[in-house]
């Protein structure tokens, strides 16, 4: 986001309410996504005892570390490949 | 999912209208929740329909299938909101995995 001198009006209430709110539904959806996947991953559906033996327990937080990360990676690719794009478009403007 | 970080910085009285937001959400959730547990555990457990009833070991897999869900998504919870803190204070590359909360 840039300012040329101006500065931009206020966001009103409505505004940040729903930048909130549709930042909390990305997150919620990672999680969701995180424990199923992370719950197929590393935990065998004969279910021979009720708690967390120690090795389900270090690939689970193992899956998280590595599920933010590819998390991150995919990210990164995706904001070089839309702006190597902008740029084939001979993109102008100020940058974000 | 108590304890994450907003990046919007909300005054007091929009941080409670936008709690209520929240507490709306987590009952939904959590009727998600008891519902995808109910259909993983019987998509794990229950294999066999020569009988109407379930049978002893049918009753103990779901017992523990739904005791290891919860202690799992605990789990993962505390990674994830550990990942969720330490990604914010790194300020890392990415709009994804921000957080929310009081400021």
């Amino acid at each position: 986001m840039s300012f040329l001198g101006f500065g931009k009006p206020q966001p009103t209430l409505a505004e940040k309410m729903a930048a909130a709110e549709q930042e909390l539904e990305m997150i919620t959806d990672m999680f969701n996504r995180l424990t199923r996947s992370c719950h197929n991953k590393c935990i065998p559906t004969d279910y021979k005892e009720a708690d967390l033996n120690k090795g389900e327990s270090v690939c689970l937080d193992r899956c998280v570390s590595k599920f933010f990360d590819v998390n991150i990676r995919v990210s990164e690719a995706m904001q070089s490949q839309s702006q190597a794009m902008r740029g084939a478009q001979g993109g102008s403007g100020f940058g974000a | 999912m108590a304890g994450v970080r907003s990046r919007h910085s909300l005054s007091p009285s929009e941080q409670r209208e936008f709690q209520s937001v929240l507490e709306k959400r987590q009952t939904r959730d959590m009727m998600q929740f008891y519902s995808n547990l109910v259909q993983r555990c019987f998509d794990d457990c229950i294999n066999d329909f020569t009988s109407k009833a379930l049978s002893t070991k049918e009753e103990t897999c779901v017992s523990r299938c739904v005791d290891k869900f919860i202690k799992t998504s605990d789990r993962l919870g505390q990674r994830f909101a550990e990942q969720n803190q330490a990604m914010m204070q790194g300020g890392g590359a990415g709009s994804a995995g921000a957080g929310f909360g009081g400021r």
